[in-house]
């Protein structure tokens, strides 16, 4: 036999061996040695675990989400001054065949008359994060 | 307690597989796992650093929602493979493993850290591969050991069994190595938890 120098690990096998003839036991055995106490809630435990670990991810989905609406805000680029101006550019990048694989984009803002200004200046902010800005300047020059 | 088919190769649970797994647990094994939690938590002693067996199930249960979203982290239950009841179990080991190594490493760490000629700190611990623990630790293990042991004086069945455990010898190499009957063993094992609650 093996021989094992530690008495923790001695203690702590022995802790695991216990719970090792738990799992052994029949359904009628548990039923006999622990019927008298008090239901395990065990269930409910194990569902607080999922709940809780359910909102840690809703809740990095939301941090990564106003991460990104803030890297949208602060992102520098140089804008029209005019809500008008802005419009414009907004309308003209989304006419150019630049705007060719940004299918939904294009859709959404179909109607730009009805699509308020400060919509307007954050897709353009997008569209610049994308690269599509620099492009279209580069294309129009 | 729910048996899984071993069907080829391992199918990783989801987290909507882990949801339904524990709705679907009976009494029975709800108190098969609060038990298991209980004697790990006790088996680590201080260096479960005062979390509870709840705490120690909720852990367990993190680490497979963790798995089932991400195959690098966490631990993957092969659905097909293994029962839930027994991979929590197998997971609440790996932790209590994993604290282990931690807190001794960590405290270790703090006693044993030293300064180069160069001004930089080293871990002499970091060198070791398989690092002592704590004396005091070891002490109360060692107490701990005695008091159980000394509880079976009179049941030479009992402290057989305890001793092999110790050992980290499982259920069938015990009867096999010392002759016992499986219901005399089942019966000497109940005889242990009556007094040695969790």
């Amino acid at each position: 036999m093996a021989k094992s120098t530690k008495h923790s690990e001695e203690y702590r096998s022995i802790m695991n061996s216990l719970a090792e003839t738990v799992f052994e036991m029949t359904d009628k055995e548990i039923l006999e040695e622990y019927g008298a106490e008090p239901p395990a809630k065990t269930k409910d435990i194990l569902r607080s675990a999922a709940k809780a670990y359910g909102q840690s991810k809703l809740h990095a989905a939301k941090l990564k989400r106003e991460q990104a609406i803030q890297e949208i805000r602060s992102h520098p680029f140089e804008i029209p001054s005019t809500p008008e101006e802005r419009r414009l550019l907004l309308e003209n990048v989304l006419a150019s065949q630049l705007a060719k694989g940004l299918g939904e984009l294009t859709a959404q803002f179909r109607e730009l008359g009805s699509i308020p200004d400060s919509d307007v200046e954050s897709t353009l902010r997008q569209l610049d994060i994308l690269g599509v800005l620099q492009k279209f300047f580069e294309t129009s020059k | 307690m729910a048996k899984s088919k071993n069907t080829g190769s391992p199918v990783i649970a989801t987290r909507a597989d882990i949801d339904a797994a524990i709705e679907e647990l009976s009494p029975e094994d709800e108190r098969r796992l609060e038990r298991a939690a209980r004697y790990h938590i006790k088996g680590l002693g201080r260096f479960a650093r005062g979390r509870s067996a709840d705490e120690f199930l909720q852990e367990a249960t993190t680490a497979m929602y963790i798995g089932a979203d991400d195959a690098k982290v966490g631990r993957h239950w092969p659905k097909n493979q293994v029962p839930f009841v027994r991979f929590l179990d197998q997971t609440m080991r790996s932790i209590a493993s994993h604290w282990l190594e931690a807190t001794e490493r960590e405290v270790l760490d703090s006693e044993t850290v030293v300064e180069t000629e160069e001004g930089e700190t080293v871990s002499l611990l970091s060198q070791t591969p398989h690092p002592t623990p704590l004396p005091d630790q070891e002490l109360i293990a060692k107490e701990a050991v005695r008091k159980i042991l000394e509880l079976f004086d009179g049941d030479s069945e009992a402290w057989v069994i305890l001793e092999a455990w110790k050992l980290g010898m499982k259920g069938p190499e015990i009867i096999e190595e010392y002759g016992l009957s499986k219901s005399a063993f089942e019966a000497a094992c109940k005889r242990v938890r009556y007094k040695v609650k969790a």
